[in-house]
């Protein structure tokens, strides 16, 4: 744990902060080169940029406040009303963000009349390269800890707020990993065509134009980087729960934040399967395997 | 073996290490050859030195910042980011780019230096008749 990177005097710098601005600037570098790969109108980003931002900021302090409604509505006043707009004092929640973030982008894209799934494509890679350093803040903060563990890796954190004294699993640093994986994985999914359309057989003027993109299988489909960062991600945020130590609402036996990773991870996976025509593919698996268990 | 292990990836190998001072010295070093680098590449305009050297100062600051920050890790005795496993990682990525850039130096850049000499030294306009 380091939560105090520089301290002067009444100057303090967290870590956690700057990490998050060491986040923020490599995703605006990655975002930019891959813009600029994928031929990407940036006018429309510069123009919408704060906007975009400011709607994600709002979603996720609503969505923090919904949270943790008992805390922010302890007693009603003027100090209620300053608790709520002193967003600086970390309380964020991640998913409000990103959907703030979907949902202004999906409006502003649609009134520009842009390819959404281009831009979204470009900005899961950008995002997922800031959540590396988001984890790594995490970390040194001392926040988002895990269960206690055996397992050689496991640390012991001093600090107040953390309420085991043995070693817990570094579930921050698994997370980060975890990004650092999937943002690799991802660009490269990207940069070389990887995720190819399923396209039923085509004929004709079709086929002709298919041959002159000389792509086996085909041209690939915009949006599908997207979905597989979100069906991960979201796949991965519902086991990493299992390990987390903190203290959150429990609903149904299952952590709060795991029915918002689970929603997505459906949502996502109807999607992905949607946009691959995979629907009748699963479909005839699932009859397949129906008719095996009954011989 | 599993003492080994143990020694190379504990994850808090405490603050004692010998070396902070030659570490300090180390860093110091590659932020002096990363000015040096810079500055030849600024006033020597050969296209080879370049081609082959164009990005050394800025790999020579990144390796500075990476041992700086493992070190600075393992002083303040901050997990996994101190361990001794990540150090050597850094140093022997290191190593092998330090290598690599002087195999190139001796073989590629040479080979390339001649070759643009060859072509800077070629007469382009001659007043004799042939």
């Amino acid at each position: 744990m380091y939560p105090v990177l520089i301290s002067y005097g009444p100057i303090l710098l967290s870590t956690l902060w700057m990490m998050i601005v060491i986040g923020f600037i490599a995703a605006c570098l990655i975002f930019m080169k891959l813009a600029l790969y994928s031929k990407l109108k940036l006018y429309f980003f510069r123009i919408y940029f704060f906007k975009i931002l400011l709607w994600g900021l709002l979603f996720s302090r609503i969505v923090f406040i919904l949270e943790n409604l008992d805390f922010y509505f302890a007693d009603f006043g003027f100090s209620t009303i300053l608790r709520i707009v002193s967003f600086w004092d970390k309380g964020l929640s991640f998913w409000g963000a990103v959907a703030g973030i979907v949902f202004a982008f999906f409006i502003y894209a649609k009134r520009e009349k842009e390819n959404i799934m281009k831009w979204l494509d470009i900005l899961t890679i950008s995002i997922s390269s800031s959540m590396i350093f988001g984890y790594i803040g995490a970390f040194f903060q001392g926040i988002n800890y895990g269960t206690p563990t055996d397992l050689p890796w496991g640390i012991t954190l001093e600090n107040i707020e953390i309420q085991y004294t043995t070693p817990i699993h570094p579930v921050q640093l698994y997370g980060a990993i975890f990004m650092l994986i999937l943002t690799i994985a991802l660009a490269i999914f990207l940069l070389k065509n990887r995720l190819y359309a399923v396209r039923p057989e085509s004929s004709g003027r079709t086929q002709a134009l298919e041959t002159k993109t000389s792509r086996p299988g085909g041209t690939p489909r915009q949006g599908g980087v997207a979905l597989i960062a979100a069906m991960a991600y979201s796949a991965f945020r519902f086991l990493e729960e299992f390990f987390r130590g903190d203290e959150i609402t429990v609903v149904l036996g299952l952590r709060y934040p795991q029915w918002f990773a689970l929603t997505a991870l459906i949502i996502s996976l109807i999607f992905l399967l949607n946009r691959y025509n995979l629907f009748s593919r699963s479909f005839k698996f699932l009859k397949k395997i129906k008719r095996i268990i009954h011989e | 073996m599993n003492n080994f292990l143990k020694y190379l990836f504990s994850p808090v190998p405490g603050t004692k290490f010998a070396f902070y001072t030659e570490s300090l010295i180390f860093i110091g070093i590659l932020v002096l050859a990363a000015i040096i680098f810079s500055v030849i590449a600024k006033k020597y305009k050969n296209s080879a030195f370049k081609k082959h050297f164009g990005g050394t100062s800025n790999k020579f600051l990144l390796f500075a910042l990476f041992f700086g920050l493992v070190i600075f890790s393992r002083y303040e005795n901050i997990a996994f980011f101190g361990m001794r496993f990540m150090m050597y990682i850094v140093l022997g990525i290191f190593a092998y780019w330090a290598i690599r850039q002087i195999y190139v130096f001796f073989t590629k850049y040479k080979e390339d230096s001649k070759k643009i000499s060859e072509v800077i030294n070629a007469p382009k306009y001659s007043t004799k008749k042939r």
